[in-house]
């Protein structure tokens, strides 16, 4: 199809509209971190001016963000680990071997998938509290990593499935027990699939907000939720201060997204189409 | 073939059974939990025991204006992501199909919105949204449309919070209709537009159809997620002014975990699950037949 120039300009146009809407909030928050205290209140707002850092240094020197981002790191890499290590294993069983309830439990895997985190996290408050197992980073692990499995094993499923069978059966003549199988078979060759997953499960645990307010209040609070510690100071000029916790907390899953993004639509298109 | 079986069970036993009763044990049973629960009376602050209460909270909901308007609210504001994200997600997935230089990059810039931590994005659009240190209000001011009241007036701000919303989520609506659009086959639609077919035309009659099923799931499972909305009013507005902005799941928050009041917190569960699973397959049943 051949199109004329104003159809060209027409879509530079929209394409202009669509980046500026994307980007500006982004951008904005980025600015805000670097505004020197006496540009932050200035009206009109200041798009122009010499940057500084000093936000940044607040956040890192005085106060408790280096332990947020730390905690946040743990929880999501351990997580992250167990659940595509799980699932996939899980996925593995469900799409190799079958047994005569694997319908029934496969809907049971994909059955937390639909209801609200809300809705479990009452019964897991209170038994966390009984067990005296607030406010640690191997309990946010022990139940993020639960949340992530279901995904986890719906994708994972979908892949080992294109892995052709004789390739595995012929493993199995050759004296491979169905463990070996997978890390010798299954692994090398749905490694985009453990790849697309391993990314989806560090945003998504990364991100999580509800879980890690009800169970931490000190010691294991995520970056996500310790910003929110600075925000219900009144003083206006800690916006600067919180814009630069936002634009650290933002960096870790924004660059993931852009370094692998082929394996991230790989995972975010087959966790909804497949 | 009898070691081969054996294996198996092994593996069932090694690789599988673990992982699901894990699994089993930290969402099902709490969900069950909840259910029973929510036929007690039980104050966690109090420290008295859960006691059997029947369905005395149920009733007691049936009372609770905060409760039904924060429901109506949540549906509402679901309702409205979904179908504008659905369709300006479909709109730039259009638009980034078409051929042009930078088109990788541009794709995914715009993808980025939808990874970024929910709890940044309210707190972004809180400044944005700002008086003083935002550029909203300055800008509509030099145009004379302002100031808007984004986050302090009770009528706007939850159409504020949609706005955030949408910023959010639409590139997920474009990932999924683009996915669909590059499945539909070239030929059906050159022969629309052989066949003198306008833009409108193809899209209805060509494209919709065959891009219909995905747009169906992409739209259950953004619906789905809309519905929990939590952290980003609860950064944003912590649920007010007033209660304007409580979300459902904020608003059973603030029963669970400020009020300690977990039997009544469980029934409001219950009743929004069950409201919501009604929702869910009747449009589902009426949604794709009429495609």
């Amino acid at each position: 199809m051949r199109r004329g120039i104003p159809s060209r300009v027409g879509l530079a146009l929209a394409l202009t509209v669509l980046l500026i809407c994307t980007l500006f909030p982004v951008y904005y928050m980025v600015l805000t971190s670097l505004k020197p205290d006496e540009t932050l209140l200035a009206q009109p707002p200041a798009f122009l001016f010499a940057p500084v850092l000093d936000h940044y240094a607040t956040l890192l020197h005085d106060g408790d963000f280096p332990r947020y981002y730390t905690n946040s790191i743990v929880v999501a890499v351990g997580t992250t680990a167990l659940a595509v290590f799980l699932g996939s294993t899980m996925a593995y069983i469900l799409a190799t071997v079958p047994f005569r309830l694997s319908p029934a439990a496969f809907f049971l895997i994909l059955l937390p998938r639909t209801f609200p985190p809300i809705t479990t996290l009452i019964p897991i408050f209170v038994v966390v509290r009984w067990l005296g197992m607030m406010d640690k980073l191997e309990t946010l692990i022990l139940f993020e990593t639960a949340a992530r499995l279901p995904l986890v094993v719906w994708i994972m499923r979908g892949f080992i499935r294109t892995i052709p069978f004789p390739l595995l059966e012929a493993s199995f003549v050759d004296g491979c027990t169905p463990a070996q199988a997978f890390f010798r078979i299954v692994v090398p060759l749905a490694a985009p699939g453990l790849a697309a997953v391993g990314i989806i499960s560090f945003i998504d645990t990364w991100n999580a907000f509800l879980m890690p307010l009800v169970l931490t209040n000190f010691n294991a609070v995520t970056a996500p939720v310790g910003m929110m510690s600075y925000v219900n100071s009144e003083e206006q000029l800690i916006w600067g201060v919180i814009a630069a916790g936002g634009v650290l907390t933002i960096l870790p899953v924004l660059v993931i997204a852009f370094a692998l993004n082929r394996f991230l639509l790989q995972g975010l298109t087959a966790g909804a189409v497949k | 073939m009898n070691a081969l079986a054996r294996q198996r069970r092994h593996a069932l036993l090694l690789l599988f059974v673990p992982g699901f009763l894990y699994l089993v044990s930290v969402r099902i049973v709490p969900a069950v939990f909840t259910i029973g629960m929510s036929f007690t009376k039980w104050n966690l602050k109090s420290g008295v025991p859960p006691s059997f209460a029947g369905i005395s909270n149920y009733l007691a909901l049936l009372h609770d204006a905060g409760f039904g308007v924060s429901l109506a609210r949540t549906l509402i504001f679901t309702a409205c992501a979904t179908v504008i994200e659905l369709a300006l997600g479909l709109a730039v997935a259009m638009l980034l199909n078409r051929r042009f230089p930078t088109r990788r990059v541009v794709r995914t810039v715009v993808l980025a919105p939808m990874v970024i931590t929910p709890a940044v994005v309210g707190m972004m659009w809180f400044i944005l949204f700002h008086d003083t240190i935002g550029p909203l209000n300055w800008f509509l001011s030099a145009v004379d449309l302002g100031p808007v009241g984004w986050l302090t007036s009770q009528s706007v701000a939850m159409a504020s919070v949609l706005l955030m919303d949408i910023w959010h989520w639409t590139p997920f609506m474009f990932l999924l209709s683009l996915a669909a659009l590059q499945a539909v086959p070239q030929e059906s639609l050159e022969a629309a537009a052989v066949d003198g077919a306008t833009v409108l035309q193809s899209l209805r009659l060509v494209l919709l159809p065959a891009i219909a099923d995905t747009l169906v799931v992409a739209a259950v499972l953004r619906a789905m997620e809309a519905f929990e909305l939590f952290a980003e009013p609860y950064v944003m507005t912590g649920g007010g002014p007033g209660s304007a902005t409580e979300t459902i799941s904020l608003h059973i928050y603030k029963a669970a975990f400020l009020f300690f009041d977990m039997g009544y917190a469980g029934a409001m569960i219950v009743v929004s699950i069950g409201i919501l699973i009604a929702l869910y397959s009747i449009s589902l049943r009426l949604g794709p037949r009429a495609a």
